[in-house]
């Protein structure tokens, strides 16, 4: 394992810079100069390899680093936050580029990062780790479709998933004065359980005639499509100061307005989360 | 009283307030250049700055909170167990610009002072004795934090800043970002380490053949191969079992003296015998650095490097052997020795040159500058005469190495001009020309929208 620092060295060309190691290593020149060209393709930095360091941009010095890596073709990268310094805007193009190129270099690469767009977009398998314990390490559809518990179910996706507290009744768990739809062997997964939490993302939800009684406080209209977001109805205005924000994505053909009350069901009752109030787990 | 964004947070054992008036809202890399002072350092990949506080100086660096408030800790433990490192003052969190944007922590260190980061040393010109010197001086310190179970993990040259000390170099760490400290350290630790040293090293001292500034007779592969020589030898003495003739007990006391003359202490030492006393093996467990130190320490109250405190006891001792005073408690010999050699020497030296060496380096050098004297005139120069003929002859003409910057030049060699005279990392001014076209940058990226959220649609598409 080789710690890649990523200083770079002032007095030589990015060349240079990029292919030391492999100068150390007693590797041919002919050899050397033709990874280094490699590399330098992959990185779109061909027309840097002979210039000094010194004019670079952040995200180019970065570059010319992640060069010093690819010519010693390891097994195994290791990427710690590596766009963490740069702008907005140059992130979501770097990250584009890096994600083709682990495509093209075809080596396995673990990533990390704070950003779960990053994650999620770029990952073939993203590992969701808390407080030093990993919590779920599956495809990012995987996460999105079946997170394992409350943590992931809230961590991935945004808008984020709704999670809803509610009592376990006949046939499903009752929020506010609506039962969402519950299939009896999830309920017995609960065993002894008076209250479990379903989780529904936005744009699971849908306006229905029966369903969660919600105050629409906000409407924002983004495209072809809106979200609601809105708190449970029923609720006095102390209580819906401190109330769980429930968030809804809905046609912007039909949007409803702000103030009025709405239901909203799910669109697809399979596709409801249940987890385990004590355990965390999921159940369904 | 407006505050322009958050108020800054101070995490410091000892605060200096005059820290608190500082342009925290600027990031450390536009600070105006009356905060600044230019003085020779190695590179790193974050800001780093030489800053003017009051009548010090300090070393402020612009990094993530967790790696600075670690770094801090680390520096402070190093400290604890008298390794050579720099001193931690502050790391400076909760800062933001004037749009209420948030900038990363500045973790501050003290100056140390008569430092010489290899830069400078090269930009003057470096012997290859010198060089030597300097990666004895590296090895010595990468042992004394393994023995500790210190785990470096960045070691280079651009990391330590070296001390003169009599007639070699004593090093000390700078950054400390990566570091861990254990227990003790596993073999494999150490060889993570030295192969970091490795690569690291042979960086730099390209870098600085290709910046024309390392001896034509030096070669960066033979450099890096003898630091990995220097440290097994080292770590084989300070460590390694031993197994002799139970006839042979003088050899305990023989490792011992080795372990004093390489300036090592012994706190702990197994000594174990075979069943029938045929064999005795031993295996030091504890050894502490500055050996010579800590003696000049306890009998004269002068701290300094371990090869200072080395060559002032031999002073003393000549001294002690002179004055016929081989029966007299050392302590009472080692404060007239103070008395009447060491304390005329310093005074001798006029206020205004007392920048250019520390005090033991000065003495050291006046009893080299005697010796030399004597041979050529043949007779005994007294030490007063002789620190005179040093002043004048020597100190006068070195360069100031307290940390005046006006005197060390902007880091620059006497051709080439650093393109920013507070960051080596940028490089000089004479390495311009027109920035070619960057296919990653141009600006044209309308065909990388970016959706801001999770799109979890697009992601269903391509049917990952």
């Amino acid at each position: 394992m080789v710690f890649q620092n990523y200083a770079l060295y002032p007095h030589m060309t990015v060349a240079d810079n990029m292919g030391f190691a492999l100068k150390m290593a007693g590797v041919p020149k002919a050899e050397r100069d033709a990874r280094v060209l490699e590399a330098a393709n992959l990185l779109g930095l061909e027309s840097f390899l002979a210039r000094k360091p010194k004019a670079l941009s952040g995200g180019q010095r970065q570059r010319v680093a992640m060069g010093r890596a690819i010519v010693r073709s390891p097994q195994v990268f290791l990427m710690d936050e590596p766009l963490s310094n740069l702008d907005a805007k140059l992130r979501v193009s770097t990250r584009t580029q890096i994600a083709a190129l682990q495509t093209r270099l075809g080596v396995t690469t673990v990533y990390v990062t704070h950003d779960q767009v990053e994650a999620m977009t770029m990952g073939d398998r993203v590992a969701v780790m808390k407080d030093g314990l990993l919590q779920q390490v599956d495809s990012p559809l995987s996460l999105y479709d079946a997170p394992t518990n409350l943590f992931v179910a809230g961590f991935i996706g945004s808008p984020a998933m709704n999670l809803l507290t509610g009592n376990v009744v006949e046939g499903g768990v009752k929020v506010g004065d609506y039962i969402v739809p519950v299939p009896r062997e999830t309920l017995a997964k609960a065993a002894g359980e008076k209250t479990l939490v379903v989780g529904i993302r936005p744009e699971n939800f849908q306006l229905a005639e029966a369903g969660i009684g919600v105050d629409v406080d906000v409407v924002e209209e983004l495209g072809a499509d809106g979200f609601v977001y809105g708190t449970l109805s029923g609720l006095s205005p102390e209580q819906k100061l401190a109330a769980q924000q429930i968030v809804a994505r809905v046609s912007a053909r039909t949007p409803p307005h702000r103030g009025t009350a709405v239901k909203l069901a799910a669109k697809n009752p399979e596709t409801v989360h249940v987890f385990s109030e004590k355990t965390q787990a999921r159940l369904s | 009283m407006v505050y322009k964004g958050d108020v800054p947070r101070f995490l410091a054992s000892r605060p200096d307030s005059l820290l608190i008036p500082l342009p925290w809202d600027v990031p450390l890399a536009e600070w105006p250049a009356e905060y600044l002072v230019a003085l020779p350092r190695g590179i790193s990949r974050h800001v780093v700055r030489f800053i003017q506080v009051g009548s010090s100086v300090y070393a402020a660096k612009e990094v993530i909170e967790h790696l600075a408030i670690h770094e801090y800790r680390m520096l402070t433990d190093l400290r604890r167990t008298d390794t050579p490192a720099v001193e931690p003052l502050a790391v400076v969190t909760g800062r933001t610009d004037d749009h209420g944007e948030p900038l990363d922590p500045v973790l501050i260190t003290r100056h140390l002072e008569f430092s010489l980061p290899y830069r400078s040393l090269f930009d003057h010109g470096v012997r290859p004795e010198t060089v030597s010197r300097l990666l004895d001086a590296l090895v010595v310190l990468l042992v004394r934090l393994h023995l500790i179970g210190f785990l470096w993990g960045d070691v280079s040259l651009s990391n330590v800043l070296f001390r003169r000390d009599a007639g070699q170099f004593a090093a000390y760490l700078v950054d400390a970002e990566t570091a861990e400290i254990h227990e003790s350290l596993t073999n494999g630790q150490r060889e993570h380490d030295l192969t970091i040293a490795t690569t690291n090293l042979y960086g730099e001292f390209s870098d600085l053949e290709a910046g024309r500034m390392l001896d034509a007779s030096l070669d960066p592969l033979n450099l890096v191969e003898s630091i990995l020589s220097r440290y097994r030898d080292l770590w084989a003495e300070l460590t390694d079992a031993e197994e002799f003739s139970g006839q042979e007990t003088y050899r305990i006391e023989n490792r011992v003296r080795r372990l004093n003359a390489l300036g090592f202490d012994v706190a702990e030492l197994d000594i174990r015998t075979s069943a029938d006393g045929s064999t005795i093996r031993i295996q030091p467990k504890v050894v502490d650095a500055g050996h010579h130190s800590r003696r000049l320490l306890r009998l004269a109250g002068l701290d300094t490097e371990e090869n200072q405190a080395r060559r002032l006891l031999n002073d003393l001792d000549t001294f002690r052997a002179r004055t016929n005073q081989g029966h007299v408690d050392e302590a009472v010999v080692a404060h007239q020795w103070l008395t009447e050699c060491f304390q005329p020497v310093v005074t001798a030296v006029p206020h205004d040159l007392r920048g250019k060496r520390e005090a033991a380096q000065i003495f050291h050098e006046v009893l080299d500058y005697r010796w030399y004297a004597s041979q050529r005139e043949h007779r005994e120069v007294p030490l007063l005469e002789a620190t005179w003929g040093y002043i004048q002859d020597v100190l006068q003409a070195l360069p100031d190495e307290a940390m005046e910057a006006t005197t060390l030049g902007l880091m620059s060699g006497e051709h080439r001009q650093l393109a920013n005279p507070f960051d080596p990392s940028q490089g000089f001014t004479d390495d311009s020309g027109p920035m070619p076209v960057d296919p990653w940058e141009t600006d044209d990226d309308d065909d990388v929208p970016d959706p801001g959220f999770l799109d979890i649609e697009a992601l269903r598409r391509r049917g990952r």
